[in-house]
């Protein structure tokens, strides 16, 4: 959607994520780029390059924070050194939202360092979303949990994945990062309709809308981000983009990263699905304007 | 089940390397407990997508980090050593950054992981790890000179938080450098010749300047002040430190000049904070 309290009210357009092979490029040619999204575990250090290539960003471009470490779906308590460090992220970033995702990664504090999948369960979704509250709370911040590709489903499953994200982003009160390649991917991986999970998701709660590509095996699709972004996610982005209406979007490109502009390029195809913007969120450079909400 | 025994019984299967035949006392259970089969997958193939996943994750992050490393105890030796230290050390944090931070310590103590030069491959470790440590440590205002001057011996001093100080057995920073400065160029010119080691008693300071990670080798003397500042001495108790084992050559003016000698470069590479 644009602008809700999901997103911070912001109406962010296309961004994409920022990797460390393009910095030379972007903070040398200053490219045009409406935001970018980076992975706050990158930058949750003490000093160093990371931080002071962020900072050179900072000054020419907002940014928004998308984790892949805080699993909300673990069955242990969220990590009170993890949320500290990444609300001094948040301090320096002024990110209007947050991003991590709808998943568990960790059990008795050893991490896997994967997006493992949940069983869709009522147990899950009342312990995700009592995290999920602290993680908000802790951070003062607006948070959408992303929906993950998987290639596993439990017997203990007690409903869909759609039922299972609505419950518990109505129970955490919190937002929405639709990742549409994901729900293709998961949904190949699985046998069901991609449309019904985009047609079931709550559209008043999307914040922000993830687009990628993915790999093709013989008996099932891996979620690679090496690719450009495959003609059925992008039907997928199109009916969602028809549902939630104008929402910020964002390619991630993570593998065999080519240089920037075709990875920009292949960001700004989204513009095509999307309705105008409104004329004050149209202006694509930005300049230290991070209380545009 | 719960969820918090599912997820330990899932973590429990992941942990086990995907060609868990070659690790002894790995144990498999049978992923069909808790998954279901596809049409196209049964329940332990689907399973093994993320095994798959995770491992190769958790390998390339160790091995990454450990490039000199894999060139003192080969290819094949470190990709066991690998999956040996991860199955020791499974991941306690949040983050992919602190994986290996046990790697020097445990290597040290198995030394049939290291092969015929084991010493060697546990100073290139410690060296490496260090490097990582030094990239995104803090960074304080260091001293200016005028203040290092005016310093007395019981002034509370300290020290950069990205200086690292390593006593080494073996010359690694010499194949350290070589190593890094490979993997930064295109593939065509990267077919140089590694640099021998040999044993070699080294003292080295691992720190960063703007940004860079830099090895400086230090003398003993200088090397047994910063060392007993790091660890929150007075000036004087890091100057009776050193005198004490084994008895520093030279006079009493040897030892002054070489003290000032000391605080001078620190001062001056910002290392007194
Ligand atoms: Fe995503």
């Amino acid at each position: 959607m644009p602008a809700n309290r999901f997103n911070g009210y912001t109406d962010y357009g296309v961004g994409v994520g920022l990797r460390i092979p393009h910095y030379d490029h972007i903070l040398s040619r200053n490219p045009t780029v409406d935001w970018f999204e980076i992975i706050s575990e990158n930058y949750m250090v003490d000093g160093g390059l990371p931080l002071r290539m962020l900072d050179r960003i900072l000054e020419q471009y907002r940014v928004v924070q998308h984790g892949v470490s805080l699993y909300f779906g673990s069955a242990d308590r969220l990590n009170r050194d993890h949320l500290r460090r990444l609300k001094s992220l948040t301090r320096r970033t002024n990110t209007p939202w947050l991003s991590d995702h709808l998943c568990w990664g960790s059990v008795d504090g050893t991490y896997s360092h994967d997006l493992l999948p949940l069983p869709y369960t009522w147990e899950a979704v009342r312990k995700t979303a009592a995290n999920i509250r602290e993680a908000q709370d802790f951070l003062e911040l607006p948070i959408a949990v992303e929906n993950v590709s998987s290639y596993a489903e439990f017997h203990a499953s007690e409903m869909t994945e759609w039922q299972f994200l609505n419950e518990v982003v109505e129970a955490a009160d919190c937002g929405i990062l639709l990742d549409v390649n994901n729900i293709y991917v998961s949904s190949w991986n699985h046998g069901f309709d991609p449309f019904d999970y985009v047609n079931a998701v709550a559209p008043e709660r999307v914040a922000q809308i993830h687009i990628a590509g993915h790999s093709k095996f013989e008996k099932y699709r891996l979620d690679t981000h090496d690719h450009p972004v495959l003609d059925p996610v992008w039907r997928l982005y199109q009916r969602a983009i028809a549902r939630c209406g104008r929402t910020a979007t964002l390619l991630e490109w993570d593998d065999r990263i080519p240089g920037f502009d075709e990875v920009h390029d292949e960001a700004l195809k989204a513009n095509q699905y999307l309705p105008a913007a409104i004329p004050e969120s149209s202006a694509a450079t930005v300049e230290m304007n991070h209380d545009a909400a | 089940m719960t969820l918090l025994e599912l997820q330990r019984r899932m973590l429990g299967d992941l942990r086990v390397p995907p060609d868990a035949a070659a690790v002894p006392g790995a144990r498999e259970q049978g992923a069909r407990d808790y998954l279901s089969d596809s049409p196209r997958l049964n329940a332990q193939q689907r399973l093994d997508i993320y095994r798959r996943s995770c491992w190769a994750r958790l390998r390339e992050a160790v091995a990454e980090d450990f490039p000199a490393l894999r060139a003192i105890v080969g290819r094949q030796r470190f990709a066991a050593l690998i999956d040996a230290y991860l199955i020791a050390h499974p991941s306690r944090s949040w983050t992919l950054r602190n994986l290996s931070r046990s790697l020097p310590a445990w290597l040290a103590t198995n030394p049939h992981h290291g092969g015929k030069r084991w010493r060697a491959a546990v100073d290139a470790a410690r060296l490496e790890w260090a490097y990582i440590e030094s990239f995104d440590a803090a960074s304080r205002p260091p001293l200016s000179p005028e203040r290092i001057a005016s310093l007395g011996a019981d002034s509370p001093l300290c020290l950069q938080p990205h200086l690292r100080l390593l006593d080494l057995g073996w010359n690694v920073d010499d194949l350290v450098v070589a190593v890094h400065h490979k993997e930064g160029e295109s593939p065509d010119r990267s077919g140089k010749t590694l640099p021998t080691i040999r044993p070699r008693k080294i003292y080295l300071a691992v720190h960063r300047v703007d940004g860079l990670v830099y090895y400086r080798r230090l003398d003993k003397f200088a090397f047994r002040i910063l060392d007993a500042l790091q660890r929150n001495r007075t000036l004087a108790e890091a100057v009776n430190a050193c005198l004490e084992s084994p008895p520093h050559a030279g006079s009493a003016e040897d030892r002054i000049r070489a003290l000032q000698q000391t605080l001078a470069l620190a001062g001056q590479l910002g290392w007194i904070c």
